[in-house]
């Protein structure tokens, strides 16, 4: 399973721990409505499969959604990480990397090649929603501020302000940690060099060995 | 043989790039992100990229066409499947309606659907699919006597040089594939896909099909699947692959390693030099199955240095190295180092 960044959302969804599923329905019953009827082409694009749900393990986060496509029905529901709930396919990623492949910024299979999103399960199914997700021009922040209704606009501004501040806080914090183990690291490739060096003349003395066995005698 | 351009007033590139477009979303994308061309695919088993919810209806195979067209861009639809005796009808609808909604042309592979191109839409643009598997003279100018093909798409099995003999012998324009996934097999006749699934690129339009294909994470490892064989297992940190046959890791005299080809991306962009000097006409960037994202930036580099090779500037390979298969990237048989 993907291991969380160290980031501000970690930190944030540490805090969040005690914040119950419950609070953010209402938003994700929001949120499933307006993606059925502002992006059809996605539903459309999943419809060949049937029905199919989906376990997103935002692994920066205390929650787990639970998405539930139909062609006529889609619903999302907000569980605790403690109180999983059976799916077709369970995805794991960081709420950045997620967010990017919503808005097609970030490539899944980059991703996936470098493990930094995982899943298991169906993979034609997660095959097909990543193809449809990012055949479709989401603008997420959008989706999800108009999610909270008449405050609309003030959900966008603040949200807005977080991202910023996100990424100011996330290049400082990775400034920190880059300090913090540059140490550690300095020591890791002095290892690997040590073990690239040693393996080498493994290589070197297996080579002389089986030359040496079959010199005729 | 000149290179028939929707828009005279349009210059025909030193170097074309041809660019992949897997929905109307990467269409866009990579329009905007500077390819004279693009390719795509209807929503069915007539293109050789037929994964789930990928690919082009009708409709946005026509708004697509408008897009591109309204921007300086040509589109051409792959059609790059073999179809089953007694089962033409989708592949001819798709050769139709490809000619209807205006395509540049269609890429084709089987020679009856060449010739039915030929035959029913005689202004459509033919170009030879890499899954012909066209790869002599005598081969594309076979297409070209009999078929009228404008272009060959080549097989990734050519050098260089050998490229630049085919293209001293032939006057077909020549399409190179510069970046993306690479196939070890003779393309077109590879049934590795089918032997462990039952359906293949070619007559199905898909190789390794993901309703096959599993991931299992086991500790801190990853195992890959297909048809339910093991074709790898990743450690942890190690980048991950598809589980194509191909590229599978497997034990053979007490040695585990990738017997057949390791997961590698095909990537020529400091080679463009030696390769428009090879005489070809275009430049194929593979992966109609990947994201915006990726098109995007594979896009915008190729177009860059495309733009620079012009200019007679040096090529910079560094920005597009975290999009490649595995992590890794080769030349592949374009700089042959094994014989």
């Amino acid at each position: 399973m993907t291991t969380p960044p160290f980031s501000p959302i970690l930190m944030g969804g540490l805090l969040l721990r005690s914040v119950p599923p419950d609070l953010l329905q209402p938003i994700a019953d929001r949120l499933a409505r307006r993606l059925q009827d502002r992006h059809p082409d996605l539903f459309e694009r999943m419809s060949s499969l049937g029905a199919r749900t989906f376990l997103i393990d935002v692994t920066d986060l205390p929650w787990l959604f639970l998405l539930s496509i139909d062609a006529n029905d889609s619903t999302v529901t907000v569980l605790r990480k403690s109180d999983p709930a059976p799916a077709d396919a369970t995805i794991h990623a960081p709420l950045k990397v997620l967010f990017g492949l919503l808005d097609g910024s970030i490539d899944g299979d980059a991703m996936f090649f470098t493990r930094d999103l995982s899943y298991e399960g169906d993979t034609e199914a997660v095959v097909a929603l990543r193809n449809a997700l990012d055949g479709t021009d989401i603008d997420f922040l959008e989706d999800i501020a108009s999610a909270f209704g008449p405050f609309r606009s003030t959900a966008h501004t603040l949200a807005t302000y977080a991202l910023d501040g996100f990424t100011r806080i996330e290049s400082d914090l990775a400034a920190l940690g880059e300090s913090l183990v540059q140490p550690a690291v300095r020591r890791t490739d002095a290892q690997a060099r040590r073990i690239d060096e040693l393996e080498e003349r493994c290589a070197r003395l297996e080579k002389a060995l089986r030359r040496s066995k079959t010199i005729p005698t | 043989m000149t290179r028939v351009v929707r828009d005279p007033s349009r210059p025909v590139a030193t170097l074309e790039l041809v660019c992949p477009a897997g929905t109307p979303a990467a269409l866009r994308t990579a329009v905007d992100a500077g390819a004279h061309t693009v390719y795509c695919g209807f929503r069915d088993e007539t293109n050789a990229r037929n994964f789930p919810g990928l690919n082009f209806n009708r409709q946005e195979l026509k708004d697509g066409v408008a897009y591109a067209h309204d921007h300086g861009a040509d589109v051409l639809v792959a059609i790059n499947t073999f179809p089953a005796a007694g089962n033409l009808d989708p592949w001819h609808r798709a050769i139709d309606d490809a000619a209807e909604m205006g395509a540049d042309a269609a890429i084709l592979a089987d020679i009856g659907l060449v010739e039915y191109a030929l035959k029913t839409h005689k202004t459509l643009r033919r170009h030879l699919s890499v899954q012909a598997a066209a790869s002599t003279p005598e081969g594309v100018n076979f297409y070209a006597r009999e078929f009228g093909i404008h272009r060959v798409v080549l097989p990734r099995v050519l050098t260089l040089p050998e490229i630049k003999e085919l293209n001293r012998h032939t006057e077909v324009e020549t399409e190179v594939f510069v970046f993306g996934g690479l196939c070890v097999m003779a393309e077109g006749r590879c049934s590795l896909s089918s032997y462990v699934t039952g359906k293949s690129p070619n007559k199905n339009g898909v190789c390794s099909p993901a309703s096959h294909t599993e991931y299992t994470e086991h500790g801190s490892g990853l195992d890959s699947k297909l048809g339910g064989f093991t074709i790898n297992r990743f450690a942890e940190g190690e980048p991950a692959g598809y589980p194509t046959l191909c590229k599978g890791r497997f034990s053979a005299n007490d040695k585990l390693s990738y017997l057949f080809e390791e997961p590698t991306s095909l990537n020529l962009l400091t080679m463009l030099p030696e390769v428009a000097d090879a005489g070809v006409t275009a430049l194929k960037i593979e992966g109609r199955q990947r994201g915006k994202a990726y098109v995007e930036k594979v896009v915008k580099a190729f177009r860059a240095a495309v733009d620079a090779l012009e200019r007679g500037e040096t090529l910079d390979a560094a920005a597009i190295a975290d999009l490649t298969e595995g992590g890794r990237e080769t030349a592949g048989a374009y700089k042959k180092a094994w014989h």
